[in-house]
This record gives structure tokens, C-alpha cells and sequence, in this order.
């Protein structure tokens, strides 16, 4: 009978380690979510002077240790403390949406995207301040959002009219893609860069049917499913996006009554082999998303894939210390002696141009905790605009590289270049203390590419930006979007391949309307 | 004998054209169907071999364009992997070891008729494969538990599967019972039973539970990624995972791009990094795999 007591304890013990872990203790799960310290209040007990600590949640391809060499700069800088802790990109949303639902939020969240933060505000999570506030504590962010104009501060609101996050601009996004035409084919049939679809129509039917690359096989055609968007854009219906109406009110673009036109137009494209067939699987056949491989290998001639990041031109070769990359690395590959040339968004019957929406990026938002501890959230957007180059762009070399002279040196061209043996994220550098997006640091971090960019977009006529009418997703387009979307994108391929006559559209757009996008559309005017 | 013989031979020749037809048919799919299996990983070794330069989905070749060890180079030297492969080694060997003991004595104490409410407990082992606690409460279990960031969060949760369990309380009520009563004549107790009879004579289904274990613990990266922030104690398979999606469209985030180059590896490097770290495993399955099916049986589920 002992042993079988003993038995019986020994087995409890065993399986209580074990079965546990499959089954969970629901029962102490409501409080122990209420129990956790927010992080906010843990500084408030040490001494008289409050020394705050904050958790920073980043996308971090490493560890950053609370010792190392750029947190405990930053600390002393400050007088604060700091926890960096990384997540995995990849899984961030489920990652991070198990931190929240067990109560476990840090005082920086980041890289979610902003629905989510949108979200996390209407869930108590994360939280607002005003603009009074912000002008207060972080001047330099402010004068930043007035250099962007009153549509970032609008997308940087709460539907409460305070602040919660931070919009800034990614250089590699300004202007939109790029827009590319290959200059042995311009040349090969007597043109220059058109500037209107008319002029372009001109070219596109020459590229297709007199042979530009000269072997003999009419094998080449003009654009495939990226170089669409200047059709789509010169008829002023940009694919996908809200657009203003003749009204004044917001549209689907794609169900706009001139979206039947520019249809009309790439189903004649399409017919006369202009237009590449294999539009419908796109333009990169694998490996980098942003290469382009049938203009790189020689199947058309005009694209307009990807941003001028990803097509730095031979030109730029020439400065010293640049590199081929990405779709320049592709294309001279296959054509070392050739060269591509910028082109310019094309124009429209209607004067109608287009080359990108405006994107914002945001990059946080702040635990709820934090943003109702004034002392606490003043001190972090001081923080905030040192470490993100808002003050003196010179700054963010340090929170991007570390120190000059341990971490990284300036290179013969004047690039800054980090040491070999140093790992960013390890020191504590990398994107540990950037909270958000400033356009103007790239002059100082990648002086090349910012001084290529400028002067390619000193030409003003280069770029088209459409406005950005809707920010977050509307609140009924998990219902819907997903099927009216499928309606679009599966009907438009069955009427540009002449697969469904062009009186289709109209039954595209009435279904459309009436499986969802009518709702859509009221809420997006709303 | 030799009439029969003689039968089976002229059967064999009288074979009508169409069931020759049907045999043909049938080796020329089965030959496909394992092409369409094979192919992707000869397709994937080939590519890992391939010197450094663009590839696109159109293009497919069984042979390298140019013969290189450049990708593997890259691939062992990247210090990462090296980490990955040693936490995965630890939890492999340690999480199997440790789990193998409890599971056995766990098996051991409930295959016993004598032991008290047996039914109540094999209940309550059984009740675990059929509902789960979810995520987020063993989450917050975890995270209370002071497991978060452990190595130890790895090992301890999984320690005792009920299925396997089950399986291994089955082979010990197979046992003769006079094994046992031998070694208990000679004032065995019943720790000293337990070790010095019965584990020894239980080495298949041992094996096979081992082998099961430390596959899953080879293969296993969810727990890793949720419990572990540290990523010197990541496991292999996330190192892999972060290698082969780098530059993919899902992965790239807009406000990224502000620091990072565009430095997406090529896939050679994702090819070889996917060869470098699956070839343990690959290597060891198909000497293992009738083990797996064995294992079923010996165990198979009694009452």
C-alpha cells in the first residue's frame, strides 16, 4: 500500500510538469493579465528623480543587450533606462497580439502598420496625446509634419483629434515608381522619350512590331502588368485606389466610368501584341520582389515597376564608390553595353498623369500607459526627435551606426561606412532607436542615393503624386474587399485578353456595387 | 511443384496486351509521381551547387550552370546558423533524454492495476489530447511560470505527450507480469523493478518514442519564436525560416527600407542554407522510418 501511495505521488509529480503545458491553467488567466506592472510605473519608485524606463519592442535581426555600448550612450544622454527587445518580423501581428491580450504591452510598438495602431488605440491600448503636446516636447517632429503639410497631421490623427502616431516619409517612396524606358529600343525606332499616352501609343506599337532588338523575331513587346499603371493613371482611374469623382465624392477607381476606357484601350494593346501576355503573372519571375525580369532580359521596353531605389541608372554608376543593384545589376548582366532612360508619367487625353499615391510611413505608437504619464511621453518624444535626426539630421548616423571613429568611418567618397567587425544591432544601433520615418536623414545615411534622387526629381514633371484619401482600412472591407477585389482583378484580365467583350465592365460594376461595394463606398465618404 | 512452377511461368507469359498495357500505365505514373517529389529537391541541391547570379521561376535546370561550394561557404559561415544548430542540438538531445524518463515512469506507475484510481488519472492523461488549453493562457502560464526566455521553455511543456504515454503504458501491460515478481523475489522495489527488468526489455517502443521526440524537437520552431526573445537561443529552424523569406514581398515593410539596403540573398545561398540544415534529419529518416510504422504496432492502442 506505501508503494502505491508512492507510486502515485511520483506520478503526479511527472505528469503535472508535463500535461499542464497542453492544457493550460484558463482559470488565472483574468487576473494574472491585470496583475503585470505596466512598465510605465516601474521608474516612478527609484529615488526622488524620476528615471523613466521604456521597453522598445523593434524589429531586430539580433539581441541587443542592456549593456550595450549605444543603449547606455543613449541612457546616459537622457537619464533614462532602456529595455530594446526584438520580434520576428514575419509573425509580428500574432507575436505581438499575444504580448497585448496577456498584458505584457511595451511603451514603443512598433512596425505593426497603421490599422493596427489604429486598432490598438481603439482597444485602450495604445494611446493619444494632442498637438499642443507634441509642439511642446518634440518642436523639431512638428516643424517636420508642417514640411509635409496639413495631410500628415490629419493622418496622423485619432478620430478623438489627437495625435497617435508619427507619418514621416521613406525617400525610396516619394515620388512614386520610377518610370523606365530602354534607349536602345527608343533609338532602334527612331524616338525620343514621349511624354503623353499618345506620343507613347506611337512607340509601344514600334516596339512590338519593328523588331527593336534587332534579331529578327518578333519577339518583343512594349509593357506588361506594371507599365499598365501609366495607362490606368493617364486616364485618370490609377488602379485600386479612392479616387475624387466629378462630384467631389470618393470613388473606387477602378469601378470609375473612365476605367472603361483605359480597358478599351489595353484590350486593344493586348490584341494587337503590344501588350505582353504574360501580364498576368507579372514582371518578376521569382527571387527579389522588386526585380523586374522582363524588362531586365529583354521582353519589353517600358516598365514601371518598383521605386528609382531599384533602378539606380548607369549615370549613377559613374559617381564614385556606387554599385550596381537590383534591376541595374540584372539588366547589365544581360546588357553590358546598354542603358535605360527615366521617363516621365504619361499624360492622358484628359491632362490626367500619375505616378504614385502619396504614402506616409508609420513607423509607432505608444502604450497607453506611457502616453497618460505626461512626464514619461515628454521625455520619450525628446527622445523621439534627437534619435531620429528631427534636430540635426548628423544625429541619426549615430542612433543608424553608432559612434564615428569606434563604430563606423567616413569612406574616401564621404559614405559612412561601419566597421567591419561591428554588428549594428548588437552595439545597440541599427533600427533600435528610430521611431519614425524622417526623409531628410537619407543625406547624411546614404549621401549618394539622396543626391541621385534630388537630381533626378529636380525635374519636377517627373513625378505625379496622387493624393491618399483613405488611410485606414474602411471598417467593412474585411467583409468585403477581399471579393469585390477578386471581381475586379479576374474580370479585368478576361476582358483585356477579349476573353469577355468591354460591355462586361458594366456588369463588373454593378455586381460590384452590389456585393459589398456599395457599403464601402458610403463609408469611404462618410 | 515443378507443374505449378511451370503454370506461374505460362501465366506470366500469357500476360494479355492490355493488362501489359495497364502495368506500363501504371510503372510510367508511379515513375512520375516520385519525379514530382524527387525533382524539387534535386532541383534545390542543384541550385545550391549554382554559382551566384539571378534565377527566375521559368528557369529549371538539372545540372549546375557553373559548379560552386561559394554558396555553402556562405552558409557556414554565417555565424547564425552555428548558433541555431547548437540550441537546436541541446534541446534535441536534452528535451528527448528528459522525456523519455517521464514518460516512461509516468507509463510505468499508470499500466499498473494496483495503482490507485488508475481510470481517474488515464482519464485525465487522455482528456489532454483531445483539448488544449490555447494559446494565450499557456502563454501567460509561461510567462508566470518565469519561463519566458528560458531554455528550459523548450523542454518543459512538451515533457510528457499523452500519446506517446498512452502507447508505452500499452507495451508495459503486455509484459508478463512474472517478469517483474522474478526480480521482486529477489527484494527488488518498485524503482529497481522498474529500471533493472522492465525498461531493458522495453527498448523497441523506447526507440521508437525517442526517435518520434526527437524528430518533433528538430522540426519544432513555434515555441521558440513565441517564448524566446533572445535570439542567441533561437532555434535552427527560425534562422532558416528568416533566411529563405528575406526580400520576399511579405517582408518587405515600407518604413524598413529607410535603413536597410536592398540586400535580399540570392536563392543559391537560401538553397544551400535549406540543404545545410534539413540534411541531418534527411539524412537519418529513411534508415529511422520503419521505425515510425514498427512503433504503432508494438503499442498499438488496448483499452
Amino acid at each position: 500500500m506505501k508503494n502505491q501511495k508512492l507510486l502515485a505521488l511520483a506520478l503526479v509529480l511527472t505528469m503535472a510538469a508535463g500535461i499542464f503545458g497542453g492544457c493550460g491553467s484558463g482559470g488565472g488567466s483574468g487576473t494574472s493579465g491585470e496583475e503585470s506592472v505596466p512598465s510605465s510605473q516601474e521608474g516612478k519608485n527609484s529615488g526622488e528623480e524620476e528615471r523613466y524606463h521604456y521597453v522598445i519592442v523593434q524589429h531586430l535581426n539580433g539581441t541587443v543587450d542592456e549593456d550595450a555600448p549605444m543603449v547606455e550612450y543613449w541612457e546616459e544622454q537622457f537619464d533614462v533606462d532602456f529595455t530594446i527587445e526584438g520580434v520576428e518580423q514575419s509573425k509580428i501581428h500574432e507575436l505581438m497580439s499575444l504580448r497585448f491580450a496577456s498584458g505584457d504591452i511595451p511603451d514603443v510598438i512598433t512596425n505593426l502598420g497603421y490599422a493596427t495602431f489604429y486598432d490598438l488605440v481603439n482597444q485602450k491600448i495604445a494611446g493619444t496625446w494632442t498637438e499642443e503636446f507634441m509642439r511642446e516636447h518634440a518642436p523639431d517632429i512638428a516643424a517636420y509634419l508642417d514640411e509635409l503639410g496639413p495631410d500628415a497631421w490629419a493622418a496622423a490623427k485619432h478620430e478623438n483629434g489627437e495625435l497617435f502616431t508619427t507619418p514621416g516619409i521613406n525617400p525610396s517612396y516619394m515620388y512614386g515608381n520610377a518610370i523606365i524606358w530602354r534607349d536602345s529600343w527608343l533609338e532602334a525606332v527612331g524616338e525620343e522619350i514621349p511624354r503623353t499616352l499618345a506620343d507613347a501609343e506611337r512607340v509601344f506599337y514600334k516596339f512590338a512590331n519593328d523588331d527593336p532588338d534587332g534579331n529578327g523575331v518578333k519577339d518583343t513587346y512594349a509593357l506588361s502588368q506594371d507599365g499598365m499603371n501609366q495607362v490606368y493613371g493617364a486616364y485618370g482611374v490609377p488602379l485600386n485606389v479612392w479616387i475624387k469623382g466629378d462630384d467631389g465624392k470618393l470613388v473606387y477607381s477602378s469601378v470609375a466610368p473612365a476605367m472603361k476606357e483605359a480597358l478599351t484601350t489595353l484590350a486593344r494593346y493586348y490584341a494587337d501584341g503590344v501588350l505582353d501576355p504574360e501580364f498576368i503573372t507579372g514582371q518578376n519571375k521569382g527571387d527579389y520582389a522588386h526585380l523586374d525580369h522582363a524588362f531586365c532580359q529583354g521582353r519589353i521596353g517600358f516598365t514601371n515597376k518598383a521605386t528609382h531605389g531599384h533602378w539606380f541608372s548607369t549615370d549613377y554608376l559613374k559617381s564614385p564608390g556606387a554599385q550596381a543593384k537590383v534591376n541595374l545589376e540584372l539588366f547589365l548582366q544581360n546588357y553590358p553595353d546598354e542603358t535605360f532612360s527615366y521617363g516621365y508619367p504619361l499624360e492622358g487625353p484628359d491632362g490626367d498623369k500619375y505616378s504614385g499615391v502619396t504614402s506616409y510611413a508609420f513607423w509607432s505608437c505608444y502604450s497607453k500607459a506611457m502616453t497618460d504619464d505626461a512626464g514619461k511621453f515628454g521625455k520619450f518624444l525628446e527622445i523621439f526627435q534627437k534619435t531620429g535626426g528631427f534636430t540635426d539630421t548628423k544625429d541619426y548616423l549615430t542612433t543608424l551606426m553608432g559612434m564615428e571613429g569606434t563604430h563606423w568611418d567616413y569612406d574616401e567618397n564621404g559614405v559612412p561606412q561601419s566597421r567591419e567587425d561591428v554588428d549594428p544591432v548588437a552595439i545597440g544601433a541599427g533600427n533600435c532607436f528610430t521611431f519614425g520615418n524622417n526623409h531628410h536623414v537619407e543625406e547624411v545615411t546614404k549621401p549618394l542615393v539622396a543626391k541621385f534622387r534630388n537630381e533626378l526629381y529636380s525635374d519636377t514633371d517627373r513625378y505625379a503624386m496622387w493624393p491618399n484619401y483613405i488611410l485606414a482600412p474602411l471598417p467593412s472591407s474585411a467583409d468585403y474587399q477581399a471579393e469585390c477585389q477578386k471581381l475586379i482583378d479576374e474580370g479585368f484580365i478576361s476582358i483585356i485578353t477579349g476573353e469577355k467583350p468591354l460591355d462586361y465592365f458594366d456588369e463588373i460594376v454593378e455586381q460590384w456595387y452590389a456585393i459589398g461595394g456599395q457599403t464601402l463606398t458610403d463609408e469611404a465618404n462618410a | 511443384m515443378v507443374l505449378r512452377q511451370k503454370k506461374d511461368r505460362r501465366t506470366h507469359i500469357r500476360k494479355s496486351p492490355g493488362s501489359r498495357a495497364f502495368d506500363i500505365c501504371n510503372y510510367l505514373m508511379l515513375t512520375l509521381f516520385c519525379l514530382t517529389i524527387l525533382l524539387p529537391f534535386w532541383y534545390l541541391l542543384v541550385l545550391s551547387f549554382d554559382k551566384f547570379g539571378n534565377v527566375t521561376a521559368q528557369d529549371f535546370f538539372l545540372w549546375p550552370r557553373e559548379f560552386t561550394l561559394d554558396n555553402y561557404k556562405a552558409v557556414v559561415e554565417n555565424p547564425y546558423i552555428w548558433q541555431g544548430y547548437g540550441n537546436t542540438i541541446l534541446r534535441t538531445v536534452a528535451g528527448t533524454f528528459l522525456s523519455l524518463i517521464c514518460t516512461a515512469m509516468a507509463a510505468y506507475a499508470l499500466s499498473k492495476d494496483s495503482f490507485p484510481n488508475r481510470k481517474f488519472w488515464s482519464f485525465f492523461v487522455v482528456f489532454t489530447m483531445f483539448f488544449s488549453g490555447g494559446l494565450i493562457p499557456t502563454y501567460l502560464w509561461i510567462r508566470d511560470l518565469g519561463l519566458l526566455d528560458n531554455r528550459l521553455v523548450l523542454i518543459l511543456p512538451g515533457l510528457v505527450g499523452a500519446y506517446n504515454l498512452v502507447l508505452i503504458r500499452n507495451f508495459f501491460k503486455q509484459m508478463p507480469p512474472e517478469l517483474e515478481e522474478s526480480a521482486r523475489i529477489d527484494g527488488a522495489g518498485d524503482f529497481r523493478a522498474f529500471v533493472s527488468i522492465v525498461l531493458p526489455v522495453s527498448k523497441p517502443i523506447l526507440a521508437t518514442v525517442a526517435l518520434w521526440l526527437a524528430v518533433g524537437h528538430w522540426n519544432a520552431w513555434f515555441d521558440c519564436l513565441v517564448y524566446i526573445r533572445d535570439t542567441r537561443k533561437y532555434v535552427l529552424q527560425i534562422i532558416l525560416q528568416r533566411i529563405v523569406i528575406e526580400g520576399t514581398i511579405q517582408n518587405i515593410s515600407t518604413t524598413e527600407q529607410m535603413t536597410q539596403e536592398f540586400n535580399a540573398r540570392p536563392e543559391m545561398v537560401k538553397a544551400a542554407c535549406i540543404y545545410f540544415t534539413t540534411l541531418p534529419i534527411l539524412c537519418a529518416y529513411p534508415f529511422l522510418q520503419k521505425y515510425f510504422v514498427k512503433g504503432i504496432y508494438v503499442g498499438s492502442l488496448k483499452g
